[in-house]
């Protein structure tokens, strides 16, 4: 296997230092959405590691199934894959029932999968700007709302972790999915408070600028610029994200709810992310 | 509107009219203001405040009935030039239409006030995606082709800009209307990121955000839900359309010079203690 | 009269455009702390142009003596000074007594006194750390409570805003002031609640990078780059903090407390301030 562009290739990946102990979610069952590449695969392999039972999503069948086998070799006892786009609700109704048919539970729900393109805010287009609302929104809210609509009448508890951004000083170059990114955010507010009555925790993981080969969809200079975005001057790995995921999912998060964890190196307080080429007006 | 109409929630024409304001009265003499959702509510009283101030006013919205009762107003009350056109909001051919029609009309804008935009109270577990598509394509969609078509045609005429957008409190979750508390908060996090991306065309872009404002709005919530409103905030008691007028005009106005990419909370302290639950307050909640 | 090396001399601080109408504060009685200079003078200026009673206090007697008689001029009806410090109790509480029995009332009471100097944390020394911490936090505080006491004793709403700073990403070079003045605004929000009863508002104005005599204490390098340090690219006037101080406490934010008003430029969103001038380390 040739090494990746941008972040850990899969046995690097899998090598990763834990500090959770082994088993820790043993008999759990844990779906992870967009896990066929990036922060979402780190998450799957971090929890298959630990033991859970996974449901896998993503948009790119063959993707899943070539993480599908290396979940089972990290030790996860049973993996289940399905091809599905979140944008759909349908979709979202027939992943959550095959997943309850599977497994007869659901314990954790990560929605991870979102996306977007960098580009000027007065440049993007109608479609563009909808496209991106609609995946990370719309398509997040499909999926939180199909999870707990199951918990309630099952009269199972729940636990949802959103994967988000760091939107404090908005996300210039990407007005979009700072938006909707937003939206997810105080979304999990609200239901944190909505849905307590079900036992159901929601909370949200911010990743800052995480080297993953996502990377790749960014002008060079602009990530060539990423790894000066924060005040540790470094980017973060994917494995970073799939520990606070663990953390808030595990019991160490049992009384954390509505909360908005960020992983950043200290972006919000200082450094300046341009995803899109800087304009000159900034360079000061 | 006479006093034997009197609305059920809010304020009369009259009475709206006759609000006392800190302004100075030529404060937008010359000055041209787009609100959107002016035919009632905080809308309308947005733009009787501006017309009393001075300004040149386009208002659009939904139902052309509402927009020209108004309109007659907004010149009785001092503007000197009313631009009315229906339209939605949700429609972004509508909203180019709209911008290209008031720069034909008055050759410029000064102020955008972006207050059309609505929900409806539900338990988030029992939204449809019809309803939950709706709110967001009506408040994050719409004000979006608003703030962008807006901000194009500023910077194409070299002109400076400010736009102020109406949202919510939604810093502690909205329980009992979820769907726009996500579009109000990506509203406002979109506001910040092109405050930033938009200085460099000298427009400036702010977020006002009302808590529990007595309006016509109310009638749509269940009057159990709207009784215990007042009891929302450690004032307890609403506050009325024009504290929000007031607000907008300082953060649009030459007031709010240096202010860009701010929200706005006019909200009696609600987002520190209270309890609003629009759709009534769960059995669960009570405590 | 020289021009001053920073901000507006006060012909052109009496000479600024506002939005406000005449009159606003006719039969009113705001009292200002630090009215003697930079901000602080000028939010008594345009209280004393809106026809405010004004009580202005300070630690310097002669320039509290030179501010005074232009506040008459600018339309005042009635000033009264009283030097002290805010961060002897008893002289605050001596100031407050005073006030009321010269004008048998107080309605608004503006906390702009307060100061700091710039030093990067770690060098800080324990007796420059507590100076800071009194006067900003102690001292707002002592005004803060000895004010409520008497709007509470004598049935009177009341009406307070305190200058803050903009500390929401921390303040490198400033990290004592920036935890005074986090300190004095969650203080603020929390009686704001407590004190709603008495239907007294709290608010805090949070003023970034404002040109005014304050920037003396700055090394010039540090000084040439405040007009950068947001996406304005310039720095605010003392004047607009003036009118915003005014907003909260004029009827046009009577719905409003616990508030924090943020008159940046949006420095909190993009920019780079180093009052010690900025380390090589973040020349990036």
């Amino acid at each position: 296997m040739t090494k990746p562009q941008f972040g850990l290739d899969d046995d690097a990946l899998a090598g990763q230092p834990t500090v959770y102990r082994p088993g820790l979610f043993a008999d759990r069952v844990v779906l992870i959405s967009g896990a066929g590449s990036g922060i979402g695969k780190a998450i799957a392999f971090l929890f298959a590691r630990l033991g859970a039972k996974l449901a896998i999503c993503g948009r790119d069948l063959e993707k899943l199934q070539a993480t599908a086998p290396r979940l089972r070799e990290l030790g996860s006892p049973d993996v289940f894959v399905q091809s599905m786009t979140i944008r759909d609700p349908e979709q979202v109704d027939a992943l959550m029932d095959a997943v309850w048919t599977h497994f007869g539970q659901l314990d954790v729900l990560v929605n991870n999968a979102g996306g977007q393109f960098p580009k000027a805010a007065i440049e993007l287009s109608g479609n563009g700007w909808r496209a991106v609302v609609d995946t990370n929104l719309n398509g997040t809210w499909y999926m939180m709302q199909a999870a707990a609509k199951r918990w309630r009448d099952h009269g199972q508890p729940g636990n949802i972790v959103n994967i988000v951004l760091p939107i404090d000083r908005g996300t210039p170059g990407a007005a979009h999915t700072g938006a909707a990114r937003a939206g997810v955010i105080y979304l999990a507010k609200t239901v944190a408070v909505e849905w307590a009555p079900y036992d159901i925790r929601v909370n949200c993981v911010a990743p800052g600028t995480i080297e993953s080969s996502g990377f790749q969809y960014y002008p060079p200079a602009a990530v060539e610029r990423f790894r000066y975005s924060n005040p540790m001057k470094r980017t973060g790995s994917v494995h970073d994200i799939a520990e606070a995921v663990v953390y808030l999912a595990a019991p160490s998060g049992k009384f954390v709810n509505g909360e908005t964890l960020i992983v950043d190196g200290g972006s919000v307080l200082w450094g300046d992310l341009w995803v899109t080429e800087k304009p000159d007006y900034f360079k000061v | 509107m006479s006093e034997n109409n009197k609305p059920a929630f809010g304020l009369t024409d009259e009475a709206l009219s006759a609000m006392p304001t800190v302004y100075r009265s030529d404060l937008f003499a010359g000055q041209t203001v787009l609100v959107s959702g002016a035919g009632s509510g905080i809308g309308k009283a947005i733009a009787f405040l501006f017309a009393r101030l001075g300004a040149k006013l386009a208002i659009c919205g939904r139902d052309p009935e509402k927009l020209e009762q108004t309109a007659a107003w907004l010149r009785k009350l001092g503007s000197p030039d009313v631009y009315v056109r229906p339209m939605t909001i949700r429609d972004p051919e509508q909203v180019d239409a709209l911008m290209d029609a008031v720069w034909a009309h008055f050759g410029k804008l000064d102020i955008l006030v972006n207050n059309a935009g609505g929900q409806y109270p539900q338990a988030a577990i029992d939204f449809t995606v019809k309803g939950w598509n709706a709110v967001i394509d009506t408040n994050v969609n719409g004000s979006w082709y608003m703030m962008q078509s807006a901000a194009r045609h500023w910077r194409d005429h070299g002109q400076p800009g400010s736009i102020v957008n109406i949202v919510a409190v939604f810093e502690r979750g909205l329980p009992g209307i979820a769907h726009t508390c996500a579009a109000r908060a990506a509203v406002t996090y979109a506001s910040k990121t092109v405050a930033v991306e938009w200085a460099p065309y000298r427009i400036r872009v702010n977020c006002v955000a009302p808590g529990t404002i007595e309006s016509t709005g109310f009638r749509q919530y269940p009057p159990e839900a709207v009784k215990n409103f007042k009891n929302s905030n450690p004032m307890k008691r609403t506050g009325d359309v024009q504290d929000i007028a007031e607000a907008v005009v300082y953060l649009a106005g030459p007031s709010g010079k240096f202010i860009t990419g701010e929200l706005l909370l006019v909200d009696g302290g609600g987002v520190l203690w209270g309890d609003a639950w629009p759709t009534g307050k769960p059995d669960y909640f009570k405590v």
